[in-house]
């Protein structure tokens, strides 16, 4: 077995990573993974199972970092988009309103019908 | 619906109570906009059908990766173990997403399907049953005024009153020789205003809401929807880089459980293991039918990305539109905008529920 690639990198890379370096760490996954898949021998499988393990965690760190971040920008956006609900929700009342209005003028129909009825011939 | 049924089978009524209240020209306004605000009102319902589906499948969607992660979690206790490694603590293993993250995620789609359903609200405005009832109170009570005060509605109608009726009696009293006759006479009004007057007043009412409604959504609501188009950018943004992330990490959560469950197979091959046959091709079965569930998770997931940019794309067409103000295309657009969402809404609920 040669050398595990990585021993190579960074023992503690800065999340969330560059563009450059995740590249790099997928294409040093996908080598491993490609030797994995094309092997039957246990201790092979063994030692490129702890590479890829040792790899994936930089990743799988870099990808709860954007889940993680992700959340804060979701949060925020529920506010600015509450905030047009409210708008959309005068509009609605505002257009209830034409009903009420309307409704208003029915009552104050009957009301003064009910006036005249007490004053015939007024 | 409803107003254009009123235009082919109440023409007569329609016509009667827009000469009331307002005149020919509103009745053709409403009319008009009250069609295309039909058809606006049945693409946001359709918007909102695709909504709901998504807000209630995201739900699975994230708790589904979680679950997955957590699976691998399980397989890399059993490594763990075998290695003697005392640093592993089942406590400390840490979930891929918390409640509260996915709390955050399941917010804001449902804070979407309210602007969804209040875009429904706003476009069937004009088909209010409120406003209906408003209306057909409004007639009703007009119907019921005095004969003092229908006179000068008639006038203002330009209504005819409809004629009464007059009953004359006759009475010849007869005295010895002599006789007198005398008469009198007896009107019955006829009602102040007769049921298809009413109608057409109740009508006329309801078409001045519909006018008014119509007007105050043209007026209004393009721009609510332009104000809601970079929230709804980003949020398409946010999601899309959501998906992606989390397709990685299933990705990887799969090859990894791929990659154990090879090793362990493997691993109970060696000389002195003694594992019942059976069980070790029930074994390897599972490695087929794990990389269905991945490749099938993957292309679902990709699916997803691409619903959510078409569904950015035709929300962004329909903002544009709508600082044009043209009422036919903001309605095309809205209707693309349902297709899209449409989209989405098939997809989530293609996931499994269970």
């Amino acid at each position: 077995m040669a050398t595990p690639p990585v021993d190579n990198l960074p023992a503690n890379p800065t999340i969330p990573l560059s563009p450059e370096a995740k590249a790099a760490y997928q294409a040093l996954e996908e080598t491993i993974q490609a030797g994995i898949d094309s092997t039957m021998d246990v201790a092979a499988i063994q030692a490129l199972n702890a590479w890829w393990a040792e790899v994936d965690q930089v990743l799988t760190k870099d990808g709860e970092y954007k889940l993680s971040a992700d959340t804060a920008i979701f949060e925020a956006l529920r506010k600015q988009i509450d905030y047009t609900n409210q708008g959309l929700k005068s509009l609605r009342d505002q257009i209830s309103s034409i009903a009420s209005d309307f409704a208003m003028a029915g009552d104050v129909i009957a009301a003064i019908d009910k006036v005249l009825s007490l004053f015939p011939g007024a | 619906m409803k107003f254009c049924w009123l235009l082919k089978f109440r023409e007569a009524r329609v016509v009667l109570g827009a000469t009331a209240f307002a005149g020919g020209s509103i009745i053709l306004c409403a009319a008009l906009a009250g069609c295309a605000s039909t058809a606006l009102a049945k693409n946001a319902t359709t918007l909102s059908a695709a909504l709901a589906p998504v807000v209630d499948q995201s739900a699975a969607a994230y708790r589904d990766a979680v679950a997955l992660h957590d699976l691998r979690a399980d397989y890399e206790a059993v490594v763990a173990y075998e290695n003697k490694d005392a640093s592993y603590n089942p406590r400390n293993v840490p979930v891929l997403m918390s409640q509260k993250d996915i709390q955050a995620r399941l917010s804001v789609l449902a804070a979407l399907q309210v602007y969804s359903e209040s875009l429904i609200e706003i476009t069937r405005g004009n088909d209010s049953p409120e406003l209906d009832a408003a209306a057909k109170s409004a007639g009703d009570n007009l119907t019921s005024l005095g004969n003092d005060v229908a006179p000068s509605i008639e006038n203002v109608l330009g209504i005819a009153a409809a004629p009464g009726s007059t009953t004359t009696t006759t009475v010849t009293t007869v005295s010895g020789s002599s006789s007198s006759t005398s008469s009198s006479s007896s009107s019955t009004p006829a009602a102040a205003l007769s049921p298809e007057v009413r109608n057409g007043i109740s009508t006329g009412i309801d078409t001045l809401g519909q006018f008014l409604v119509n007007r105050m959504v043209e007026k209004e609501l393009p721009g609510k929807i332009e104000e809601m188009d970079p929230h709804l950018q980003a949020l398409c943004k946010a999601l899309a880089d959501d998906i992606q992330t989390l397709q990685e990490l299933d990705r990887s959560d799969y090859d990894r459980i791929l990659n154990l469950e090879k090793q362990f197979i493997l691993e109970d091959e060696q000389p002195g293991r003694n594992v019942d046959p059976q069980q070790h091709r029930a074994e390897i079965m599972k490695l087929p039918e794990i990389a269905r569930q991945q490749r099938e998770a993957d292309e679902k997931l990709t699916a997803l990305r691409e619903a959510i940019n078409k569904l950015a794309l035709t929300h962004h067409a329909l903002a544009t539109e709508a600082q044009h103000n043209t009422p036919e295309t903001l309605k095309e657009k809205l209707g693309e905008l349902a297709d899209a969402g449409n989209n989405l809404g098939k997809f989530y609920s293609s996931l499994p529920t269970d």
